[in-house]
């Protein structure tokens, strides 16, 4: 019995078994999102479930959405940084798993993100290591429960 | 004849309150002098304040004052003074030519000769005395209006590098907000091509994608230093303290200087442009310690001392006797070093120190009003 719940975990793992993670995406820029976009609808365990262009629209869409993960870029416009969106979001949903994503080097941001609850950051300007890193993000979502 | 020459036009105003003396005075006087008389200090104020005369001849001892108690009326109002004292009187001379009488005669021994040079003389010292005057108050004049230049030239000077650097920040926005994102959507789609292309159809395309892809890395790296060269992004969202660990990062990985930290905590400041000329000044002092202290250890110190908010940049390196850097000019060297750092700092009413020897490191202290600085309630 013990055998058979650890295989049935990791094909949920593997995401065999049909399950799909809900990616919410906050980034301002349209160019990017759509790229984001673009990115995640050729996963197959990976869906959109909503996009925001600004903190203030995140926080109005987000507890609708159902998202299982959340892409956060740090550069916002307006008065709320990406950097208050996570915190904000960490208050409000402290289980969502969020990837940071900053043109800057990770110096800048990495640990500090990552030590407000972030689950991880990665800089932009590699797209391989972006969609691997909202895939092994979302595995591990989905994984987990 | 110089004396006649000049008595002609002189008016005089005789204080005496002896009728003979005052006789006896007009006497010598003769013809060439216009001469009004009065008996009273009273009298003499009012006729001093109605139509200055262009000298007193004033008896030591009047009725209603002590004849030296105009002397400072007419030293006010440039008018000279002649003491008439008699023999028994020496201390009031001393202390009438003190106070300002320019010359003193002692009744009785007067001559004609003797008083028109004594009021010539007298008319000339105090004509110089105007004169000088008003050149001085020229001067200060002119000192003032100076001064006002100075400042205006010192305003003008901060006004032009905060604008500086405001268009800094603003072109390194447009690049990292727009080009860049612009530059990472492509890459996406670079990568997506790549993907998205049948393995048969890659041989054609693979070659291009590749050079395209390394095109746009290459242009994303440009625009990345650009952006911090001209103002880090992370100045623009965040407080000193994580610029400050950001800018010890770069300089550890750029420059092999490895910064310490002792932050006593995020101060928020009260203004972007305050936070944005701190950061850049603490960056210069930092490539100071690079390019001339001779260590790769620095420190950077923040906090609040007494009232002034602080931040202080320290190096163990060789040091160097700052004397002629704290005397220096903008158009020394063609620099605006630390006369540029003084000026910007001014604008804020901030002062810089700078402590340093050969052989014994270097310590340079921004420091600023608190209620300049930051904002109330401190922490960010």
């Amino acid at each position: 019995m013990h055998n058979l719940w650890n295989i049935l975990n990791i094909l949920n793992i593997l995401s065999i078994g049909g399950d799909v993670a809900r990616v919410f995406i906050v980034e301002d820029h349209p160019v990017v999102r759509k790229g984001y976009v673009a990115f995640i609808r050729r996963e197959p365990e990976l869906e959109i479930c909503g996009e925001a262009a600004s903190a203030e629209e995140a926080l109005a869409l987000l507890p609708t959405a159902n998202a299982d993960v959340v892409v956060l870029d740090v550069s916002l416009p307006g008065g709320m940084s990406g950097i208050d969106l996570l915190r904000e979001l960490k208050q409000l949903f402290p289980k969502l798993p969020i990837l940071v994503v900053s043109g800057n080097e990770e110096a800048v941001y990495g640990d500090m993100v990552v030590s407000m609850g972030a689950w991880g950051y990665v800089m932009k300007g590699n797209a391989e290591v972006f969609i691997e890193a909202v895939r092994t993000m979302a595995a591990e979502t989905l994984g987990g429960q | 004849m110089e004396a006649e020459a000049l008595s002609a036009s002189v008016r005089l105003l005789l204080v005496e309150d002896d009728e003979i003396d005052r006789e006896t005075v007009r006497r010598l006087l003769g013809d060439g002098y216009v001469v009004t008389d009065v008996a009273t200090g009273k009298a003499a104020l009012e006729e001093i304040g109605a139509v200055p005369p262009d000298a007193v001849l004033l008896d030591f001892r009047l009725p209603d004052m002590e004849g030296i108690d105009l002397i400072p009326y007419c030293v006010q109002s440039f008018v000279p003074v002649i003491l008439l004292t008699g023999e028994d009187s020496p201390e009031v001379i001393v202390q009438a030519m003190q106070i300002g009488a320019q010359d003193y005669l002692v009744k009785g021994h007067i001559g004609r000769n003797a008083l028109a040079r004594a009021i010539d003389n007298a008319i000339e010292k105090v004509a110089l005395r105007r004169d000088l005057a008003h050149q001085q108050a020229q001067l200060a004049q002119q000192a003032l209006a100076l001064e006002r230049s100075n400042r205006q030239v010192r305003a003008l000077a901060s006004a032009l590098t905060l604008a500086e650097q405001r268009e800094r920040r603003r072109i390194s926005q447009i690049l990292h907000d727009h080009v860049q994102q612009m530059l990472y959507g492509i890459q996406m789609r670079i990568y997506l091509i790549g993907l998205d292309t049948p393995e048969e159809d890659k041989t054609y395309i693979q070659e291009h994608l590749t050079e395209m892809e390394s095109l746009v890395e290459e242009a994303i790296q440009s625009t990345r230093t650009l952006t911090v060269e001209l103002s880090p992004p992370v100045l623009q969202s965040e407080g000193l303290g994580a610029a400050f660990s950001w800018l010890a990062n770069q300089m550890n990985r750029l420059y092999d200087l490895r910064v310490a930290l002792e932050l006593a905590q995020d101060y928020q400041l009260t203004s972007e442009d305050l936070r944005v000329l701190i950061f850049q000044l603490v960056r210069e002092l930092l490539f100071n310690v690079v390019k001339h202290a001779y260590t790769n250890e620095a420190r950077v110190v923040m906090c609040v001392e007494v009232d002034r908010f602080v931040v202080r940049v320290e190096d163990s390196g060789i040091g160097f006797d700052p004397k002629p850097l704290v005397e220096e000019q903008p158009h020394d060297s063609g620099g605006f070093g630390l006369y540029s750092i003084r000026e910007r700092l001014a604008l804020f009413s901030g002062e810089v120190t700078i402590v340093s020897q050969p052989g014994h490191g270097t310590r340079v202290t921004l420091s600023l009003p608190q209620e300049v600085a930051l904002n109330a309630g401190v922490p960010e």
